[in-house]
């Protein structure tokens, strides 16, 4: 059990390719953090500077308060639980949970206590007898989270452990694995490119690009106030629409201008709008946010609808932009069919206020960063692709 | 035990049974004849020039003569295992290989793991290991014998610090002195596909080992040489062969009749065929086969058992 610092960790690899660059952050004791990123990105880098397994160019790694920059990975007193779950194909599931144990030669009958205790958890005590081969993914993923917590260490440390599984087990194992942190009580450190697997296992995400902090925050600050375009586009299936707009203060209340639309902002915070005044921004809105049918709406021509299952994804276009909205089936149901129509069905649509998210398109940040009460301490870094 | 049971349970193949199933599916028929195109020609080269010499070899070692010959059974094999010269040369060879290919191994091994490591001028360290196997042995034996004849430069050298002459290719030194020398050739080529085995070992295995506390001893031994096991089978067969051919190389030293210690097989068999024996010269010829063959079925097992789990 520990907390973990890690103050302004920059990684340059060899061939000159700077890796992660300036990473502050404090984890708390038995904190569950979730990197998450585009591949690239390096949350992989910074879990295996954590571990030890790569060097740290420039910064400070403490765990439990202990400078570790220079300390060899067995003696950091972590776990790690790989992606292609690295179990050693010569040994028995026994023995593959038993090897951090056996290497720091603890008594055999305490090796064998713990070993079962770990099976027992991870409902592998049948196998133990089996080698890896004989196993399936799931089982194999198990096994070397057994061998992670049979130890027992201060921090886990997890890079990417439920990729290689199908969509079923990996949902399955995803909340074990939640259970697993309550049980074990300690601190994971957990890497995906998953934003769903982040959002429901984390107690804070890390959102990364390019080698940059975009985000630290609960899911559901993530989620709901998003620090630039990048995390709002990012965290969320189906993806947040972005519509460009244009903002003028109409009446002394700001507006947005879509084409020939006119939306009223309800902002909690004051964006300093100046009378006559035409500031382009990006608007942002998800579409579980998206209302429809309201008397007061915006008539939006239905051009597509897909059923997801127990919602339907309306696309709607928006003067000149595209808008998604989410649905419950029993209402697309109500749509008149659209093959029967010359004319595209209509739907009026209303943005509303408190779930706009206003971004300034030159430097991508979210209007809450930028004239918000909190001070921002992340460094912003602007990259168009 | 019915009649027919004992048939149930002795069955033999249904030869005819079978031929008429697979002529009944043509494309498995067709398959077979398309890769025998293909196999064809090296097939019947190996046939021509491997098989059916060898088998002649077989003939002439239980035969008594080329013509008019008779069926002497063993009386070959005595004779060879009764004769000096072939012992010197069978306890030369086996000398040689069983120190040279050992060697060749672990020190490729050693040199593969020491450019494994971050170490500066890696790729310079490599193309140095590599260099002797493009230079033509001729060549090389010519420098070899500038080096260590007995007004050599080696003993020229010696003389600086008061030492005497040694005539290195006719004393006990011979023997290290070929031995120096087919190291030189072949560390190079094994020290390359050693290294492309360890490149072959997943990381993560060695990253868990060194997160989970095993000493780097440890992950040589239980982990890196598991997954090397093949290479090492490979190289050891590869050098085991390249030691059977160090004759080449002494030939050219040191000419038909070395220094005893120098006297190999093939020096042997060599002699044999130039006086026309051919009779001790097929079963020296089955002999070396037969162990070689052992020596290498032996290795296969070994291998077989030790990298059983690690591959595919």
């Amino acid at each position: 059990m520990a907390g973990l610092t890690l103050k302004h960790i920059k990684k340059i690899y060899d061939n000159q390719v700077v890796a992660v660059e300036d990473f502050c952050m404090d984890i708390a004791d038995k904190e569950f953090i979730v990197l998450v990123g585009p591949s690239g990105c390096g949350k992989s880098t910074v879990l295996r500077m954590i571990a030890g397994l790569e060097e740290i160019t420039e910064g400070e790694l403490y765990i439990d308060g202990q400078y570790m920059n220079d300390v060899e990975p067995k003696d950091r007193d972590i776990s790690m639980v790989f992606q292609n779950y690295a179990l050693f194909p010569h040994m028995t599931v026994y023995d593959n949970i038993a090897f951090g144990l056996k290497r720091r030669k603890v008594p055999k009958n305490e090796i064998d206590k713990k070993v079962r205790e770990a099976a027992e958890i991870l409902q592998i005590s049948e196998l133990l007898q089996r080698k890896p081969k004989a196993l399936s993914g799931g089982q194999r993923q198990r096994v070397a989270i057994g061998r992670a917590i049979v130890r027992q260490p201060k921090v886990y440390l997890m890079d990417e452990p439920l990729s290689n599984l199908d969509a079923k087990l990996r949902n399955q194992m995803r909340s074990e694995l939640k259970k697993l942190h309550k049980q074990m009580n300690t601190t994971f450190i957990y890497v995906t490119h998953d934003q769903t697997e982040a959002m429901t296992l984390g107690d804070r995400i890390v959102v990364m690009k390019k080698g940059h902090i975009q985000q630290i925050g609960t899911p559901h600050e993530v989620f709901d106030h998003p620090r630039n375009l990048f995390v709002a586009s990012f965290i969320g299936t189906p993806q947040m629409n972005f519509i460009d707009v244009m903002l003028v203060l109409e009446n002394g209340m700001p507006t947005a201008r879509i084409g020939a639309w006119h939306i009223p902002l309800e902002l909690p915070m004051d964006i300093r709008l100046t009378e006559g005044e035409e500031r382009p921004a990006v608007l942002g809105i998800r579409p579980e946010y998206v209302e429809i049918d309201e008397p007061d709406g915006i008539p939006a021509p239905v051009t597509m609808q897909e059923l997801m299952g127990s919602t339907v994804q309306l696309h709607l276009a928006l003067g000149g932009a595209e808008l998604i909205a989410m649905v419950p089936v029993a209402f697309a149901d109500t749509l008149p069919d659209q093959e029967e129509f010359d004319e595209p069905v209509s739907v009026r649509v209303t943005l509303p206020g408190n779930h706009i998210q206003l971004f300034d398109p030159e430097s991508k940040l979210n209007y809450e960063v930028i004239y918000g009460e909190e001070p921002d301490t992340l460094p912003n870094v602007i990259d168009d692709e | 035990m019915t009649k027919t049971n004992l048939k149930e349970k002795f069955h033999k193949p249904d030869v005819r049974g079978r031929l008429a199933a697979w002529k009944a599916q043509p494309a498995k028929r067709q398959d077979f004849l398309r890769s025998l195109c293909f196999l064809g020609p090296s097939l019947l080269g190996v046939i021509i020039f491997f098989v059916v010499p060898f088998l002649v070899v077989v003939y002439y070692s239980v035969t008594d003569g080329s013509s008019d010959a008779n069926f002497v059974f063993l009386d070959n094999f005595i004779n060879l295992f009764h004769n000096g010269a072939f012992h010197i040369a069978a306890k030369n060879t086996l000398k040689f290989s069983f120190t040279a290919v050992p060697l060749a191994v672990i020190l490729a091994i050693v040199l593969a793991l020491l450019l494994e490591a971050r170490i500066p001028m890696k790729s310079q360290f490599r193309t140095f290991f590599l260099s002797p196997l493009v230079v033509p042995v001729a060549s090389v034996v010519l420098i070899w014998q500038v080096i260590f004849s007995y007004n050599g430069t080696l003993n020229q050298f010696l003389a600086v610090f008061g030492a005497d002459k040694i005539d290195w290719l006719k004393s006990d030194y011979c023997m290290l002195v070929v031995t120096v020398l087919f190291l030189w050739k072949n560390l190079g080529y094994n020290m390359i596909l050693f290294m492309s085995g360890l490149a072959n070992i997943p990381r993560e295995l060695l990253e868990v080992a060194n997160v989970e506390g095993a000493s780097p001893v440890y992950c040589f031994f239980a982990i890196k040489m598991r997954y090397l096991s093949p290479t090492v089978l490979f190289v050891t067969i590869l050098s085991l062969i390249q030691s059977f051919k160090i004759f080449r190389e002494v030939y050219l030293l040191t000419g038909s009749y070395p220094y005893d210690g120098l006297y190999m097989l093939q020096h042997f068999m060599n002699n044999t065929f130039n006086s026309l024996d051919y009779q001790k010269l097929s079963a020296a010829a089955v002999v070396i086969a037969l162990f070689m063959v052992a020596l290498i079925a032996i290795l296969f097992a070994v291998e077989d058992r030790f990298g059983k789990d690690v591959e595919g």
